[in-house]
Parts: C-alpha cells; structure tokens; sequence
C-alpha cells in the first residue's frame, strides 16, 4: 500500500501530522450522508481528519471528505457529514495511543503510516479522555534529511485531489 | 547394505511418481487452463511449454528437466498437496454456506455476562463540550440499536475484549503495547458469538 496522507493534530497551540485513523472506530456504524471515495492511492480512506485536544479529551474538529459527483469531485466537511456536531465530535470510541511523528524523517517507507521519524510523541487516550503523553527517540536524522512526515508519491484517480 | 539403500530409493521415487501424477492429474481436471492460484500458473506454465511454438527440443527438454527435478526432490512439492488441501476446504466450506460474518470478539475474549439495561447505563457518555449526544454509547449509539436488535429468546449479552496483536515492537513505531485491541458487547447464541459491537477501538 502507498503511504497515506496523514491525519491532523491540533495539540498546544500547534499543528502536528498524526498517524493514526482514530476515526476509523466511528465509521463502522455512523451513516454518513454521503460517500467518501478515494481520490488518490495516498488517501485510501476518503477523508483527512483533523484532531483536536481540549479538555483532555480528544475532539473531531474538522475533516475533508472527498466526494465523487458524476462529473468532478467536491470535498465535504464535517458539518456535511456529521449535522448537528459542526464544532465537533468527542471521540470516545477511542482507546490507545496516537502517534504523532516529530522531527527529520528517519526512513522513508511506502506503505501506510510506516516512514519512520527521529521522534515519536505517543498520546494514549481511555475512551477519548487523555491519559498520558511519552516522547521515544528513534535515532538522528542526517541534516540533508527532509523535515517530518511526507508522502513520497501516489497515484491520482481522474479529477481527485489528496486535499 | 547397497541394496538396502537402493530399495530405499526405489520406494521414493516411486511415491514421488504416483505423487506427481496425482498432483498434475489434479490440476489438469480441476483448473484446466484458469490460472487462479500458484498452483495452476505452475500447471499453466508446464502446458504452456509442452504445447506451445516450443515444440522445439530445447523446450521439451527444459520440460523433461523441470519433470525430473520435481520427482528427484517430490517433498518439496508438498506445497501442492497443501494448496489442493486448502482448494477442497474451500470447495466444502462453499457448498456448506459456512461463510459466516467473522468477529473480533472470540469465545475466549467474553468478560462477563451483561444486562442490557445495565450496559446502557455504564455507557451514558460525559463530554463537558457537549459534542456527544446525551444516549447510551454517543456516537456510536447506531451500533448499539442494530445488536439489540440480533438478540433473541435464549441469547445473551456479553462485555469483550480482545488482546489485539499481543506484545509491543522493538522497532519503531514503538507502542507501549500491541495493537488493535477492541472492546465491547457480544450477542452469544448457545457458546457461539453471533454478533458484536465495537465500543472502543484502538
């Protein structure tokens, strides 16, 4: 599997990248309004979401889902997906520990979320309630090394865009 | 002593002779020419090269090697046997309709037997945003509503959880513990689990 495009993280006044699809959990049973599709082989899950942690608890803020119409594609957000939660979703349903890549990235692998950074923030969360964060160092990065997680290459179906 | 060993071999290459027949006789009469599995592209291939422009000596020898070294070294060709195995589960399982749905939840994973009731009132969900909605299980109240739903007379309800992919990597990414874990309710029917909702996911 191509590497995947990564979720994201608002966390203390920051954005991160967050390889994790904490949304999955939900997905099994919400019906949505409408279909997410895939619009490239870096997205195969039809959305990114974006994460937030407030009040120790971590909230679905914000998403671009991708919807194919007959003629294009058009993006659909979370007040299109989830009514009557356009601020946002507790995510409850989750339990374990987010991954937050941090630093120069390490080794690139294409598959997934598999690259590998020099640092890995680890945020574990009990039915969406924040319990504790740990920081593990996974080696130095050359300086030539490219900052963070990326996507190295996909493949885009006609018309779709990763974001 | 010699001719122990030579009847030793002997008997080998016997077994590997009826072997090979029986495997190729398989294939030829279970595949014909579909090339579905590794076992018929191998079949395909040979076919292909008895057969095809080929009718050339270099071909037919090529073949007759391939031949030989298969019945010299026939054990190796195990792995036939074992894919003609799995091919004639496939076979019953379909004629049987045991395509059943497949669950996280194990026998082994159940906890405790739970009351409906009760499991609504554990999972009355606190958000002080309020982006949840005030029902048992939030959000995920939908998967709640279809597993009350598959309960009938004599079932019952159980709280899971299953141990997930076990022990944590030494290599990076380096979880605290193993992954995708999964919690929830199960509907068992007699000892067997006919449904599941997933209540907490990692």
């Amino acid at each position: 599997m191509t590497a995947q495009v990564s979720e994201r993280l608002n966390y203390q006044g920051k954005k991160y990248n967050l390889c994790e699809e904490p949304l999955a959990g939900l997905l099994v049973y919400a019906r949505l309004p409408v279909t997410l599709s895939s619009p490239s082989t870096a997205l195969w899950r039809g959305y990114v979401g974006e994460w937030t942690i407030e009040a120790d608890r971590l909230y679905l803020t914000g998403i671009t889902g991708h919807v194919r119409t007959a003629e294009d594609w058009r993006t659909a957000n979370l007040a299109e997906l989830f009514p009557g939660f356009p601020n946002g979703l507790f995510a409850h349903w989750y339990t374990g520990e987010l991954r937050v890549p941090m630093g120069r990235l390490l080794s690139y692998r294409h598959a997934g979320f598999a690259s590998v950074t020099e640092f890995d923030l680890f945020l574990r969360f009990e039915r969406g309630v924040f319990k504790e964060r740990r920081m593990v160092t996974n080696g130095q990065a050359s300086a030539a090394s490219p900052a963070g997680y990326q996507v190295g290459a996909a493949t885009f179906f006609p018309g779709g865009r990763d974001e | 002593m010699s001719e122990g060993w030579l009847g030793y071999a002997q008997t080998y290459l016997w077994i590997g002779a009826v072997y090979l027949i029986v495997l190729r006789s398989y294939t030829y009469f279970r595949y014909g020419r579909r090339e579905n599995s590794e076992l018929a592209r191998l079949a395909a291939t040979l076919e292909a090269e008895r057969k095809g422009e080929q009718k050339t000596l270099k071909s037919r020898l090529i073949l007759l090697g391939q031949w030989l070294v298969l019945w010299m070294f026939w054990p190796v060709a195990f792995i036939g046997l074992w894919e003609i195995v799995r091919d004639l589960r496939g076979i019953r399982n379909r004629r049987h309709g045991t395509d059943e749905p497949r669950f996280a939840c194990q026998h082994d994973d159940l906890i405790e037997q739970v009351d409906p009731l009760q499991a609504e009132q554990d999972n009355q969900v606190f958000d002080p945003l309020e982006r949840v909605p005030q029902i048992p299980f939030g959000h995920l109240h939908s998967g709640w509503i279809t597993l009350l739903s598959q309960l009938e007379p004599g079932d019952t309800l159980w709280r899971f959880k299953t141990p997930g992919d076990g022990e944590a990597s030494d290599e990076p990414p380096r979880y605290a513990a193993g992954r995708r874990s999964m919690a929830g309710y199960a509907v068992v029917r007699g000892k067997k689990v006919v449904w599941e909702f997933v209540t907490e996911r990692d």
